[in-house]
């Protein structure tokens, strides 16, 4: 009895004690009120509203309050004449491997993107060490918030590697287990890149039922379409297809035309396509970046057959001179489940070398394929072959394949975001953590505002800064994100509307946008005057499948 | 002290009472998880987004989980091929009077209006008595969310009634602390019906001093401009002007160019104005309805110099053969601070008596006053002054003065809501009923849907739902309302895109619409297939400046 008593009057002296804390006094005193209060910006909430005139109000890592704030912030943002906008959302972002080694991801953030989503490619670790991946991720801390897609394909090599055969019922039942393991890990869902083997090797059926697992844990299909050229529309038909009978919300990623006899006739195809499922139920949207030149591995230059069985298989094919004349016909002719990265580009004066992977190769860094070929006498088609098997990495290529006209068709979609289709570099100012030199990476969400609304008028300020915020977090059914209203998280981009602008060329793809004054992630700033401060307040992003044990 | 230990015991403690440890068990136990799970519908979030295919959770009012939800709810709901969106709101309510009397605003809900924002003539209550009213409101309980401006006309009569002259420096100061009050009170902002005398004896200078008590408490200036026709850019240009020097954002009440030879122009024209005053970072934007006649007192056909003292001097006045010649000769030729709304309808024809306020006047119902005046035998200007004088002021008119065309202009404007500018009826009316009324009561919303986005495709399905729903949330700073999104107070709207139909229309202004399914407020089912369910799960709406009434210190 007396000891109860003791420690309920101890329990009232602690509470005495916390409830007279600085905040409960502070309307009394001058004692901040808050965390942080953005004062006179114009609030664009997210919701493809007009912007109002508003403070915002920041504890705890929320939004508590908008409109009239009386109390003071720790810290005063002042804001007038500049634009508050949630955080930019990169729904096709390529950081997976990079973050364990630089959370900072500082070009990403200073382009104002506060939450990325990867995995086109997948994981970086297999399934099963998902959940350790991600835990990982908030030990060390990340400065953005991340998510992650787990690669069908992941599944799939894990259990036929690198063979272009579909899997046996007991194998399939494997990879659906495996599928399983990435979701209750937390992965948002399941991805495929269905233009590079082994990827390229699964049917639409094989996808079908991987897909239904992916949708047992509430997850999304995104994919990177099996062609973007002349065969776009029945690309986007089989994705469509996956998601109908899978039973989940399809994700087309970096959405473009890239043949050019098509242009300006294939992507409105594709949005009719989108449209009519849409209209007959389906859950169906995509992303894009904002840039008429793709940017890969080389290596897509070469019919998919030959990659069978692995690296070291394609090595010995290339050095096979049979083989490889066949490789160079098939470039001019087409080969069956490939598609024809040259001839979407329309030709190899299109392609240029950006990552040779190679000191002596470097010089050509910059250069055509056309023109490489004509410096060392060679075939163009021979030129690629060897730079691929000189490389000591993945060597990359920029693919100028697309219009500008598309883009703008594409950017007024109403179901299209925003993906840079890129990663964090390793370093300030280094190239992305993939090594592919791509101004993607640095300014493509900055572009958005300053190339297509501001110059261009394609679409209104509040439309692209939806595209960027609320949508991908409705689509990716991120709670408490995309907009700012009281209670969700603190994601913000201060920015001016008038100086915004994206730097990085495909000559100089390593620069900055300005124009970005501060972003904020989960109520910390962590870009300050175009500085990283250091913060690291990002979260991991689970899935709604993530089952979390409970010790 | 172990503190540390006596805080594990707390945290428990408080766990337990904020209802954590039995949430934390609902995801081993699926049974129940759940209020309420919409199932399978095509959620739009409201932020303009297309649609999503997800399942909606609600728990204790509010969202809590969009996507695929696993636990069962108590109450089960299928919007399998339905759209879910969140609950219209009204930015031109009316019924801050009604609600008293009949809480369950049936008209309202009924068009998917889960929000009113009323009190473009003011509040039903001085401003002291503010808080006891919305208190009443909690008390009695209310279906729909209900929030008001403040009229500061009512400040102005509170000091110096219906005169028309300006208030001195200590009336002034007078009005500013009863503005305060109301602000205090928890109103939302302070609103003006410029056309309506007294309110149209007020200038701007002195609406700039109120102005800027309401900027002061977090509020918006809502008006009725002082004039919607030739002088439509003058009167937005005035609106503007009081929210720059007042400091406080502006609402334009239901927007319109009414003036016939100015159809096609003069909207433009106001877009601009508006749009110009936004470049320059003034928060201004307008709500609207959706139908080409205005209704309002038929006595906006007297030049408001005869409402100086109030409506018993104006019905005086209206009686003496004298002031009646000078009042008929100014509908022709024009009255300084009067909007002209005969000349704006383009001339009696397009003015109708809509109620009579009379019985013996009830023949006249639905006809025009050039009609009415052919029949009584009388100068249409006197037809119309009787029928005000022998109803005491009760006739209300449909004035037939805006185009479709300048209707489907402003829809596209982005910054846009809607308001019905209707109040809730005292009781659902018989939908047999003719005439007597305005559509919009009715119909407004649905109107929305069926004629603009999907009839006639001059705004997207999304963008509709976006200017009924987070757009005005964020124009008012609600809090935690205008999207499905996890967190939110519940108020959703079901409704089948090929069915939904406002059945309101002149002739029969008490038809209900049809396509909605379901209504929910605060995670509430109000309505469900088409009738109202008597739950009163409402919510005042407070302005950020309220204070809450502290408890008495005994």
């Amino acid at each position: 009895m007396i000891k109860v008593r003791r420690s309920i009057s101890g329990i009232l002296l602690c509470v005495l004690a916390l409830s007279l804390s600085p905040l409960h006094l502070s309307a009394q005193t001058a004692e901040p009120s808050y965390d942080i209060v953005i004062r006179n910006g114009r609030v664009l909430d997210g919701a493809g509203n007009p912007w109002i005139l508003a403070d915002v109000a920041i504890n705890d890592g929320r939004f508590v309050k908008i409109g009239m704030v009386d109390g003071k912030g720790k810290r005063e943002i002042d804001a007038r004449g500049q634009y508050v906008s949630p955080g930019w959302i990169d729904v096709m972002d390529q950081s997976g491997s990079v973050l364990p080694q630089n959370g900072l991801a500082e070009n990403k953030l200073m382009m104002g993107v506060t939450t990325a989503i990867g995995g086109e490619g997948g994981t970086p670790v297999p399934a099963e060490r998902v959940a350790e991946y991600f835990s990982g991720l908030e030990k060390s801390g990340i400065s953005i918030n991340f998510g992650s897609y787990f690669s069908e394909t992941q599944a799939r090599a894990a259990v036929l590697g690198m063979q272009s055969r579909g899997p046996n019922a007991e194998e399939l039942a494997r990879m659906k287990a495996i599928m399983e393991t990435a979701m209750k890990a937390g992965a948002m869902g399941m991805t495929t890149a269905l233009i590079y083997p082994p990827s390229s090797y699964a049917t639409t059926e094989e996808l079908i039922e991987m897909a239904k697992v992916a949708a047992a844990h509430g997850g999304i299909y995104a994919s990177h379409i099996r062609g973007e050229g002349k065969e776009l529309v029945q690309a986007v038909e089989e994705a469509i297809t996956i998601g109908e009978k899978g039973g989940l919300p399809v994700e087309i990623f970096h959405l473009k035309a890239a043949h050019q006899p098509g242009w300006g006739k294939l992507m409105r195809e594709a949005g009719e396509k989108i449209e009519q499922a849409r209209a007959r139920g389906v859950d169906v949207a995509a992303d894009m970046y904002l840039y008429t030149a793709g940017g890969t591995g080389l290596e897509a230059v070469i019919p998919s057959w030959a990659f069978e069985g692995g690296e070291q298989k394609l090595l010995q094919r290339l050095k096979d001179p049979a083989t490889r004349e066949r490789l160079k016909n098939e470039i001019k002719t087409g080969s069956p489940g490939w598609w024809n990265i040259v001839e979407a580009s329309g030709g190899w004066e299109n392609i240029v070398l950006v990552n040779a992977q190679n000191k002596d190769n470097a010089r050509f860094e910059g250069k055509t394929l056309a023109a490489i070929s004509k410096e060392v006498g060679k075939d163009p088609a021979d030129t690629a072959f060897d730079l691929v098997m000189q490389g000591s990495g993945r060597v990359y290529a920029i693919y100028h394949m697309m219009s500008e006209q598309d883009i703008t068709t594409a950017l007024k979609f109403p179901w299209t975001s925003i993906g840079s289709d890129a990663g964090a570099a390793l370093k300030p100012g280094a190239v992305d953590g993939l090594g592919l030199a791509h101004p993607r990476s640095y300014g493509n969400h900055a572009r958005l505002i300053a190339r297509y609304v501001r110059e261009q008028k394609v679409i209104t300020l509040e439309d692209a800064i939806r595209k960027m915020t609320s949508w991908p977090a409705t689509r990716m059914r991120l709670a408490s994100r995309g907009m700012i209203k009281e209670g969700n998280w603190a994601d913000v981009v201060i920015f001016d509307y008038e100086k915004i602008q994206d730097r990085a060329t495909y000559e100089k793809p390593l620069l900055n946008p300005v124009g970005i004054d501060h972003v904020l992630v989960n109520g910390q700033v962590v870009i300050e005057n175009g500085k990283h401060t250091g913060a690291r307040p990002g979260h991991v992003l689970y899935g709604p499948g993530r089952k979390t044990s409970l010790n | 002290m172990n503190c540390k230990r006596h805080l594990t015991f707390l945290v428990l403690i408080g766990l337990m009472l904020s209802g954590l440890l039995p949430q934390h068990l609902v995801a081993q136990t699926p049974e129940g998880a759940y209020d309420i799970v919409i199932r399978n519908g095509r959620v739009l979030d409201g932020a303009g987004n297309p649609w999503i295919l997800a399942d909606v959770g609600i728990k204790d009012g509010r969202f809590v989980k969009i996507g695929k939800v696993d636990g069962k709810g108590k109450r089960e709901i299928d919007a399998g091929g339905k759209y879910v969106s969140p609950g219209w709101i009204d930015m031109l309510d009316a019924s801050g009077g009604v609600l008293t009397r009949n809480p369950l605003a049936e008209s309202k809900l009924l068009m998917g209006v889960t929000t009113g924002i009323g009190g473009e003539g003011g509040t039903p209550v001085p401003a002291e008595k503010l808080s006891e009213y919305f208190a009443g409101l909690e008390k009695s309980g209310i279906s729909m969310n209900f929030g008001t401006y403040y009229g500061a006309t009512q400040a102005r009569v509170a000091v110096i009634g219906s005169e028309a002259r300006d208030p001195n420096a200590e009336e002034l100061s007078k009005m500013k602390s009863i503005v305060e009050t109301a602000m205090k009170g928890g109103a939302l902002g302070i609103s003006t019906a410029l056309i309506y005398p007294p309110a149209s004896y007020s200038k701007t200078e002195q609406l700039i001093e109120l102005a800027k008590v309401a900027g002061r408490y977090g509020g918006v200036y809502s008006s009725h401009i002082r004039g919607e026709g030739k002088e439509l850019i003058e009167s937005i240009n005035e609106a503007i002007t009081i929210g720059e020097k007042g400091g406080l954002p502006v609402e334009i009440y239901h927007l319109k160019a009414a003036y016939q030879p100015g159809w096609g122009t003069l909207m433009r024209q106001a877009g601009e104005t508006i749009e110009k005053a936004r470049s320059r970072g003034l928060d201004v934007a307008a709500d609207m309805y959706l139908y080409t006649a205005g209704g309002t007192s038929l006595s906006a056909v007297v030049p408001s110099w005869a409402a100086d003292g109030g409506r018993e001097k104006m019905l005086e006045r209206l009686k003496d053969p004298a002031n009646r010649a000078r009042l008929k000769n100014e509908i022709k030729t024009g009255s300084p601070g009067w909007w002209n709304i005969v000349e704006a309808a383009g001339g009696w024809k397009q003015v109708v008596l809509a109620s009579s306020g009379n019985p013996e006047h009830k023949r006249f119902e639905n006809k025009n006053i050039e009609q009415i005046a052919k029949e009584w035998n009388k100068d249409p200007a006197d037809a119309a002054f009787d029928l005000i004088t022998e109803s005491n002021n009760r006739a209300g008119a449909l004035y037939f003065m805006m185009s479709d065309a300048d209707v489907e202009t402003a829809i596209k404007y982005p910054w846009i809501s809607f308001g019905s500018d209707a109040a809730a009826s005292p009781q659902l009316m018989d939908p047999n009923t003719v005439g007597n009324g305005h559509p919009r009561g009715y119909g407004n919303f649905p109107r929305v849907i069926a004629e603009y986005v999907r009839k006639k495709k001059i705004i997207t399905l999304p963008e509709a739902i976006r200017k009924m729903t987070s757009w005005p949330a964020t124009r008012l700073r609600l809090p935690s309302r205008g999207t499905i999104k996890e967190g939110n107070w519940a108020d959703v709207v079901i409704f089948d895109y090929d069915k939904i139909q406002d059945n309101a229309t002149y002739e029969y202004p008490f038809r209900t619409p049809t396509g909605i399914d379901q209504v929910l407020v605060n995670g509430q089912i109000v309505i469900e297939n088409g009738k109202h369910t008597g739950a009163r799960p409402g919510h005042v709406l407070y302005g950020q400046g309220r204070v809450v009434p502290t408890m008495a210190a005994n």
